[in-house]
């Protein structure tokens, strides 16, 4: 096995910050996460912050009994079957996140940049560029990211600052209008699609620094951003919001300052951009997961292989993972994140926990 | 293998990139560059679509002295929708509509009055349209406006835009994007307003189109019109008023003075008293004296100033009293979101006691306070 | 097939000499004479002169065009020869002329003849004597070298004047006037298999990291190389392993900026025959630094970085946009500036794809001409290039004029940053396709993978992209797009080593 690279605690930050603001850049008011009144908004994301938080729980408790190592090593010290399939989960959850992710990226690159060219080139470009930042490695996507959240943060700024004559306070409606269980329900979604928690359990032993401080700070960064993003776009567009598939997207072809007024393009740039750094590193993942438990040689086919495989589904399969959030039930996509990102850590920190107690008597 | 795999990698993305090379109906010379869009709906259910374009084909090199001939033109479709329209267009002219400069959407007088939300889908829909297009309604038919040629190198849309966008200087404009003509249009609690623009001719093949006042509509179809006084109220009330000017009658003074607003804020509270809705409305004005027309033109005294504060805060009052007569009374409605502003802070009485707001509006009691400063009086100011 | 290919290129790029066991030094001259001129053959300018020292026999040799003969004549041939009381002993007599009659101080021992060729074609006179197991070589070099002038490709407004020459001597000696400190280090190794050309490794000892100097060193050492004519040869050598167009490795022609260098801990490594000095570890962010930052005001030495930094913006991605807006894009630009370039496009006959390669690549064409041109001739170069290109093709419908202003901006941005030149060059060339097929959309995908290509760079340990990522605060602020006052910037540099341990 080569010898594991080690980032920064900020560099990690940036990673995993820049993969949930993505998730929250591609919020379509559709399905569960859909909320009919504006100001319902603000508490939907308290709520998302908090169960993410509960969520994160297996986390603190890998940090706290096993500090040094990440979930497949831990499952390696219970049984290596167990390391083996652990490994092979997690990549399969980081692939299919991938998929979403690229579906996601297909879908609003169909939708608002090129709806009139055939999406397979700009997919092919995406999982190809992907694939070769994948196999530069962790340092390298680290990096990027860093920058990457610079750029993302500045522009947002930008745009924010250009929509604040454009907000109305008329354009909030009353806080929980039709009760608590909407802006519930949609915080609920929210969370489900933060795969960052399993991206934590896999690479905090990497990061050289507090993790207790980043978690904290990407927590209410995270929350943070989302309110303001919410406040701007709810502020501005009113109930428009309900007709548009990109919310945010809209709100940035509403920002003006001045002689600058597609502020939607530089929008589109920095969505692009941190989907490319998000892909990559979902590649990176589960190529290094793989690359742990089996053929350590292999870390470039690894990437190369679910590449042409994350590719060919995507052509093949048209829209299926694009409308991964629409098509299926809450309870569903539910269970199908804490199995992966709760139960699972869960079982082998328990698994763990038990032989290292035996062992000790 | 890795080095022979990153090759074949880079051909096959090489040869699919290439591929994408007959790209050229997309290039910005085989485009029609449309302008402003007018929509007419026909009897027979069709719908006639004017598409102001940009003449870009040059009969030589222009480097050379080859001249452009007008800069806009017109042309003419039929569908049965917006889209079936502008996609016959292409057809026609034989290039591929840009509508993402398209700045303006006509509606003719007729088509708001039957509703303009069907039409709206397109442009929501369509993502090469911007959110932020300017709506507007034709006095007479949507052609009318966007064929009206103002000038021979004159970009008719960027004129009218620009009329639409002189409410950040006159309470006598009121431009409304897509989006918030939508936002407003979907609400229970709020009603949609459009200008009104008219065309007429000047001289031969040049026209002139300006704003004759604003049409007020019932959800989506046109319900009345406000005047140049209910424009003026109606920005008043909706705190849009930047810059504008409007003129008082001072009896004691025999004068007609034109004061400039330099800042106004509104302030509308919500009640219930004795079971009634009611609104308190506190409209602050700072303002500076423009013009005075007096038999002593130049010299405005302390007790002038007085006296023509105490007559604009007059008129003011009066202005807003008879607009909101006006839609709340008569036309039962509320272009001023009077409906929104209660179901903010009443949210509970209003959810248990009002089914239509629109109902409720005739019933609806205001009190308006106007509060008006005169900041400056401009040079040739004597005994201040 | 590919076992096959290796070998016909290793027979190719084998050195002619190969490693033998070296051959000391013969007691006989005859010997001796025998093993130089088979080694030499009879190459006209290695001149031999056979005499007789004190009874025993010895024979001069040096190489003519190498020494300078007033040198060879007044500090060793004559002494010599004219020396008295010589001891009869042959050993004796060699000690005694070493110690007491040669008045040069650069002298030195030779045991093998190997070394005594290789000293013989650098330019020293080589002295046998008959019956002594080891020949003594004088330093008296005078071969033909350039003298001190301006920098052609460093240009600074308020800087020294003087830029680096062919003789590495003569470099160290302009590196040793500006920092006269014992810290200052000059070792000097040899590679390329037959040039044996000299390479001096320079740093400071308090400052440079250890394991940078051993690392460089040991590099140069096992660089697999014939002949050494250039610093360029060296590059690849001690480059990072990621494939960029950007390098890890910088040059310089101007001692001033060596010895800046050299004070922040960087290795510089000069090359003998070339006036230019390699310098690592090079970030990206040295790119746009230059010594007339240091000598203006921070304000405008913020000023102008800034400028550098968009300039470079400009020159990668600016023709690119411009493809991607009027291709895919229009909605962008507003209406006045969309119709006038409409209009103009409407008359050329190619897409704008192939406008923008087109006219950058007879740019760039027409540039090379006037690098190569005789300085008589160049003016007409321009002149063709200005007039034909710029007003004639537009004139003639060829090229729009829009195309024109977006590649004189480009042309005139890319010379604001010239040390990056020539990656810039290609990169434009890439956005300028993947934009024409692409639109914005490859543009932002292929800045991620420059951007990551950057990252995973490594120029001796230090990470290529420091300190902008991984982000040291400190060095931001010190010097990077902001630069502070000599009062604070006086203090020693932050150390900028793998910030992930």
């Amino acid at each position: 096995m080569e010898k594991s690279t080690k980032i920064s605690i900020w560099q990690l930050f940036s990673i995993v910050l820049l993969s949930r603001l993505l998730t929250l850049l591609t919020y379509t008011p559709v399905g569960a996460e859909s909320l009919k009144h504006t100001s319902d908004y603000f508490p939907a994301v308290g709520f998302a912050v908090l169960f993410i938080l509960l969520f994160s729980l297996p986390l603190v408790w890998q940090r706290k009994a096993f500090p040094n190592q990440d979930l497949v090593d831990i499952a390696y010290y219970a049984s290596p079957l167990l390391s083996k399939g652990t490994s092979l989960c997690l990549a399969f959850f980081f692939t299919f996140n991938a998929l979403t992710t690229l579906g996601k990226l297909e879908w609003f690159v169909g939708t608002i940049i090129f709806p009139e060219n055939s999406s397979s080139l700009f997919v092919l470009i995406c999982v190809a560029a992907a694939c070769y930042a994948a196999s530069l490695g962790l340092e390298a996507v680290g990096r990027a990211s860093g920058i990457s959240l610079v750029v993302f943060c500045a522009s947002f700024i930008f745009i924010m600052f250009a929509m604040a004559d454009k907000t109305d306070f008329l354009n909030f409606s009353p806080v929980f209008y039709d009760g608590v269980q909407p802006s519930l329900k949609a915080g609920l979604d929210a969370a489900t699609r933060t795969v960052e928690i399993a991206v934590l359990s896999v690479l905090m032993p990497r990061a050289s620094g507090n993790p207790g401080k980043m978690y904290t700070a990407f927590i209410t960064s995270l929350g943070g951003w989302m309110l303001l993003v919410f406040f701007f776009v709810t502020g501005g567009l009113g109930d428009f919001v309900f007709s548009q598939l990109f919310p945010i997207h809209a709100m940035a072809e509403l920002s003006q300052f001045s002689v600058f007024q597609r502020f939607d393009v530089l929008l589109t740039g920095v969505w692009i951009l941190t989907a490319f750094i998000k892909i990559s590193l979902l590649l990176y993942l589960q190529a290094m997961l793989l690359q742990k438990s089996f053929v350590p040689k292999w870390k470039n086919i690894y990437i190369l292989v679910t590449g042409v495989v994350i590719f060919l589904v995507q052509i093949l399969f048209g829209g299926v993972f694009s409308e991964f959030f629409f098509g299926t039930s809450l309870l569903e996509r539910l269970i199908f994140f804490v199995l992966f990102v709760v139960v699972l850590p869960l079982a082998v920190l328990t698994a763990a926990t038990l032989k290292r107690k035996r062992a000790h008597e | 293998m890795n080095k022979v795999l990153k090759i074949l990698a880079l051909l096959g993305l090489l040869v699919l990139l290439f591929s994408g090379c007959q790209n050229s109906e997309n290039e910005l010379k085989n485009r029609l560059i449309v302008q402003a869009i007018g929509i007419d709906a026909q009897k027979d259910g069709t719908v006639l679509v004017t598409l102001q374009t940009l003449n870009t084909e040059m009969a030589g090199n222009p480097n050379s002295g080859a001249s452009l001939g007008d800069v806009v033109t017109s042309f003419q479709v039929t569908g049965k929708t917006v889209a079936d329209a502008i996609s016959n267009a292409a057809t026609m002219i034989g290039k591929k509509p840009l509508l993402s400069q398209n700045r303006l959407v006509v509606f003719g007088r007729d088509t708001a009055e039957q509703g303009i939300l069907e039409h709206l889908d397109f442009f929501v829909r369509d993502t090469e349209n911007r959110t932020t297009v300017l709506l507007a309604v034709s006095d007479t038919t949507a052609y009318d406006v966007v064929s009206a040629k103002m000038g021979e190198n004159v970009l008719t849309a960027d004129s009218i835009e620009a009329i639409l966008h002189a409410q950040q200087f006159s309470t006598d404009v009121v431009g409304q994007a897509l989006y918030s003509v939508i936002n407003k249009m979907e609400s229970d609690t709020a009603d949609a307003y459009l200008p009104v623009l008219k065309a007429s001719e000047e001289k031969e093949d040049e026209s002139k189109v300006e704003l004759c006042s604003v049409a007020v509509f019932q959800k989506d179809k046109l319900q009345y019109e406000l005047n140049e006084e209910g424009i003026t109220a109606l920005q008043l009330l909706t705190n849009e008023v930047e810059i504008g000017y409007f003129s008082v009658e001072n009896p004691e003074y025999d004068s007609t003075t034109v004061l400039k607003i330099r800042k106004s804020r509104v302030k509308i509270q919500p009640a219930v008293k004795n079971g009634n809705i009611h609104f308190d409305i506190q409209l602050q004005m700072t303002v500076d004296i423009a013009e005075n027309q007096t038999e002593n033109p130049f010299g405005v005294s302390k007790e002038f100033i007085q006296s023509t504060t105490k007559c604009a805060k007059e008129y003011i009052t009066n202005l807003l009293d008879e607009s909101l007569k006006q839609s709340f009374v008569v036309n039962q409605a509320d272009p001023y979101r009077f409906g929104t502003r209660f179901l903010k802070a009443y949210t509970s009485y209003y959810k248990e006691n009002i089914e239509d707001w629109k109902a409720v509006l005739p019933s609806v009691e205001y009190n308006i306070d106007t509060q008006i400063e005169v900041k400056y009086v401009g040079n040739g100011a004597e005994n201040i | 097939m590919r076992k096959w290919i290796k070998n016909e290129m290793e027979k190719i790029t084998q050195p002619v000499s190969s490693d033998s066991a070296p051959v000391p030094v013969s007691r006989s001259l005859e010997k001796n004479i025998v093993y130089f001129k088979e080694k030499l053959g009879s190459s006209f300018d290695i001149m031999y002169k056979q005499t007789q020292i004190g009874g025993n026999k010895a024979m001069f040799i040096m190489d003519d065009g190498m020494c300078d003969n007033l040198l060879v004549t007044g500090q060793v041939v004559n002494p010599i020869l004219t020396a008295r009381d010589l001891p009869e002993n042959a050993e004796e007599q060699m000690a005694y002329i070493r110690d007491c009659v040669s008045s040069g101080i650069d002298q030195k021992e030779e045991y093998s003849l190997d070394e005594a060729v290789k000293q013989v074609v650098s330019g020293l006179v080589v002295l046998f004597i008959d019956g002594v197991p080891f020949c003594e070589c004088f330093g008296v070099q005078g071969f033909p070298k350039r003298s001190i002038e301006n920098a052609q490709t460093e240009v600074q407004e308020r800087g020294a004047q003087e830029a680096f020459v062919e003789s590495f001597k003569d470099n160290v000696a302009l590196i040793r006037r500006r920092i006269r400190s014992p810290v200052a280090r000059f070792e000097v190794q040899e590679v390329g298999t037959t040039s044996q050309t000299r390479v001096c490794v320079c740093y400071f000892a308090d400052r440079a990291d250890k394991q940078t100097v051993e690392s460089v060193k040991s590099r140069l050492s096992k660089a697999k190389l014939d002949v050494v004519l250039g610093a360029g040869y060296l590059r690849p050598f001690l480059e990072t392993k990621v494939v960029s167009l950007f390098s890890g490795v910088g040059t310089t022609e101007r001692p001033d900026t060596a010895c800046a260098e050299m004070a922040e801990g960087r290795v510089v490594i000069l090359v003998d025959g070339t006036p230019f000095a390699l310098i690592v570890p090079y970030l990206f962010a040295e790119n746009f630094q230059s010594l007339d930052d240091y000598n203006h005001k921070p304000f405008y030495a913020v000023f102008i970085r800034v400028l550098k930094f968009f300039s470079f913006i400009l020159s990668v991605f600016l023709p690119g946009i411009y493809v991607a807006v009027c291709t895919f894009h229009q909605e962008i630009l507003p209406t006045a500036m969309l119709y006038d370039t409409a209009v103009q496009e409407s008359v050329t006959p190619f897409p704008v794809m192939v406008e923008a390669i087109f006219i950058h690549f007879i740019y760039e064409i027409v540039r090379e001409a006037g690098l190569r041109m005789p300085k008589s001739v160049g003016h007409a170069v321009s002149i063709v290039g200005a007039l034909v290109i710029g007003d004639t093709a537009v004139s003639a419908g060829l090229i729009a004029a829009p195309m024109l202003i977006v590649v004189a901006m480009t042309a005139i941005s890319s010379f604001v940053v010239p040390k990056i030149y020539y990656p810039v060059s290609l990169l434009r060339f890439a956005f300028m396709i993947i934009g024409g097929l692409a639109g914005f959309y490859g543009i932002v995908i292929g800045f991620g993978m420059m951007l990551v290509n950057l990252c995973a760079m490594r120029s001796m340990q230090t990470p290529f992209t420091a300190p902008f990522s991984p982000a040291n605060p400190g060095a931001l602020v010190r010097d990077s797009f902001l630069r502070l006052s000599w009062k604070r910037l006086g203090k020693r540099e932050l150390k900028i080593k793998s910030l992930e341990k």
